[in-house]
């Protein structure tokens, strides 16, 4: 039964976006398969689509479980990265364009553009950086939108830097438990939901912070006759030796001073936020990261974090099948991470595209039709 | 759908495979003969041993999609188990034809030839951080690649002038490889990891790619691992640039990284 309403392919069309990186919160939950039908949808309405991966995807075999795998499947027209090594067997409806410089054990990243529909292996750059500057020529080549699969649970190409929007593929592989699976979920969304600081001119000079590669402080300068009002408030960045947290946790906090934020330009583990939030206690505190796929926190900080960078984020979807083969129910699972997602105050629309299950609690203009 | 088997040779043109190969481009496993598919499985079940136990092993065996399978010895092993080994046959044929392996795109050079090439790329040695990561405390394989030593007689990377070696040992946090690997200006990172089926391996493998990346250093070095269940495949999924499997040699790996580290600068 296919449902009215808006549907994934709706909601990517209608962000506006140019480039979408499909990530994944476990092995098993469907990127491929979101993917393909984004593909399929997409190209339907007479886009002309780039495809790319963040690692490997598309081969026929699972190379960790030896399960069969869902081929990527690029429409005629499509332009494709991939490496040399693995067009054996695929490569020849794909005519190639340029040869990119990088090059790894599967030999040289090729670019390509499908002369026919063909299902191929897709084996991206091995960094951020690269694919980043891929997804530009893809873009810059023609392609109407850029769609990137992300590899096993990587959010790297979901960094904003990379991409200009995500959508998150989990399902019953990431937790078999479905009020956990919603959970987890949960907070997962609300940390790729980071905001920038609400503070303007914190914002501003946080993005200046994160520029000079080194982790900086914010400090407060108050108006000494009035000291409540935030206006009358200047900030200040303050600029330490060194490029990262990691390590030096207390070191790092050891000199924050009155500061208002610490402003982290690497990866800002659950340690280091243990200890800011113990530092936090006695005193307004932030923590702000580059963007959210650098903040490494594995539950609800108790600090208060920010992004210099924020993502969006445009939906969920879900597997109920795991990689065992046990399913719930399509409509539950869907039902549950919506739920979840309202309740941490992020509502985000939720699609089983195989069953055509959705929900879009909480979700402004995705009344069902 | 069951595939038609040959006898020998008979199917052997489609596969490309070289011409005085009498091997057929299906293959099954040999067991007295070409082609019979016979094979031999042993497995415990938690059943005590006795007549049901053996009907559930011949389905279990049947279920691995062997066809007249034979219990050959069942073993108690406590109240509840069984152990057994058993035979059948395989009827599905492996295609060689549709099977893409990677070819590791780099030789195999000898250890004068790696401390030279690492010479002339870096004009020093390449500083090479290794660690067993998370949880895991298996440091066989990584002493062995790493270690002097080395592995079968074949010397290990401390034994090379193009490497400088630091070995973190077995549980390392991820975070203190990273800032270890920052520390020393690695050039190389090997990581030693026995994965399974528990997601909690490959998520731990997948963090140290993501810390790097956040960190900014994913360009800077050359990202290696190893362990049982690693193939370059499952590497490249990882995010990882290549990955070293069983009877992995300490000279394929300073091959590798000799070759990889020059590419690099070329580019």
């Amino acid at each position: 039964m296919r449902e009215t309403g808006k549907q994934l392919v709706d909601v990517v069309t209608g962000s506006g976006v140019r480039s979408v990186a499909i990530v994944g919160t476990a092995k098993n939950v469907g990127k491929t398969v979101a993917m393909n039908y984004l593909v399929s949808e997409l190209s339907a309405q007479g886009l002309t689509l780039g495809l790319v991966s963040s690692g490997r995807d598309g081969e026929a075999i699972d190379a960790f479980t030896g399960q069969p795998k869902p081929s990527v499947t690029a429409p005629q027209g499509a332009w494709v990265v991939t490496a040399e090594g693995v067009l054996r067997g695929s490569g020849s409806g794909l005519e190639i364009a340029d040869v990119l410089g990088t090059q790894g054990v599967f030999g040289r990243l090729v670019l390509g553009r499908a002369a026919e529909e063909v299902a191929l292996e897709l084996v991206g750059p091995r960094s951020a950086r690269e694919l980043s500057a891929i997804v530009s020529k893809l873009l810059e080549l023609g392609a109407d939108m850029v769609l990137v699969d992300g590899a096993l649970d990587r959010m790297a190409a979901a960094s904003p830097k990379v991409t200009d929007a995500v959508i998150l593929a989990t399902g019953a592989s990431l937790d078999m438990d479905l009020e956990a699976a919603a959970q987890e979920m949960g907070f997962l969304v609300w940390l790729l939901s980071r905001p920038e600081h609400p503070v303007d001119a914190v914002a501003a000079l946080a993005r200046e912070a994160v520029e000079s590669d080194k982790v900086c402080f914010i400090d407060a300068c108050k108006d000494t006759e009035q000291r409540d009002t935030q206006q009358h408030t200047t900030y200040v960045l303050r600029i330490t030796d060194h490029p990262t947290v990691l390590g030096i946790e207390d070191l790092i906090l050891e000199q924050a001073g009155d500061a208002a934020a610490v402003v982290v330009p690497g990866a800002v583990s659950q340690a280091f936020l243990d200890k800011a939030r113990a530092w936090a206690k006695r005193r307004e505190f932030a923590v702000i990261a580059g963007d959210a796929v650098s903040i490494f926190a594995t539950k609800r900080p108790g600090v208060d974090l920010y992004v210099t960078q924020p993502l969006k984020l445009l939906a969920v979807t879900v597997n109920p099948v795991n990689w065992l083969g046990m399913s719930h129910d399509p409509r539950e699972m869907v039902g549950a991470i919506g739920a979840s997602l309202m309740d941490v105050g992020h509502p985000l629309p939720v699609f089983d595209v195989v069953s055509g299950e959705k929900s879009t609690e909480g979700v402004g203009g995705m009344a069902m039709g | 759908m069951e595939t038609v088997m040959g006898n020998g040779n008979g199917q052997a043109t489609s596969g490309g495979r070289a011409a005085n190969a009498p091997h057929s481009d299906l293959v099954l496993p040999y067991g007295d003969q070409r082609n019979d598919g016979v094979v031999q499985v042993s497995f415990t079940l938690p059943v005590a041993a006795g007549p049901l136990a053996e009907e559930a092993a011949r389905q279990t065996m049947k279920l691995m999609g062997l066809e007249d399978p034979q219990v050959a010895e069942a073993t108690a092993i406590g109240e509840e188990f069984t152990f057994f080994v058993g035979y059948g046959k395989l009827t599905r044929a492996v295609e060689l034809s549709k099977l893409r392996v990677a070819a590791p795109m780099w030789e195999e050079l000898d250890q004068a030839a790696v401390n030279q090439l690492v010479q002339d790329t870096l004009g020093r040695p390449m500083v090479v951080v290794g660690a067993a990561t998370g949880s895991d405390a298996h440091t066989v394989g990584l002493d062995a690649i790493l270690n002097y030593k080395g592995f079968a007689g074949n010397r290990g990377l401390e034994a090379y002038s193009a490497f400088k070696v630091v070995n973190m040992g077995s549980q390392v946090p991820n975070e203190e490889l990273v800032a270890k690997a920052r520390e020393l200006g690695a050039d190389a990172i090997l990581v030693s990891q026995v994965v399974t089926e528990r997601n909690v391996h490959l998520a731990n493998l997948t963090n140290l790619v993501e810390l790097l990346e956040a960190e900014g250093l994913r360009d800077q070095v050359v990202l290696v691992v190893g362990g049982p269940r690693i193939t370059h495949a499952l590497a490249i999924e990882l995010g990882y640039d290549a990955g070293f499997g069983p009877s992995t040699r300490p000279q394929d790996v300073a091959s590798y990284l000799a070759q990889e580290v020059s590419r690099r600068m070329l580019n």
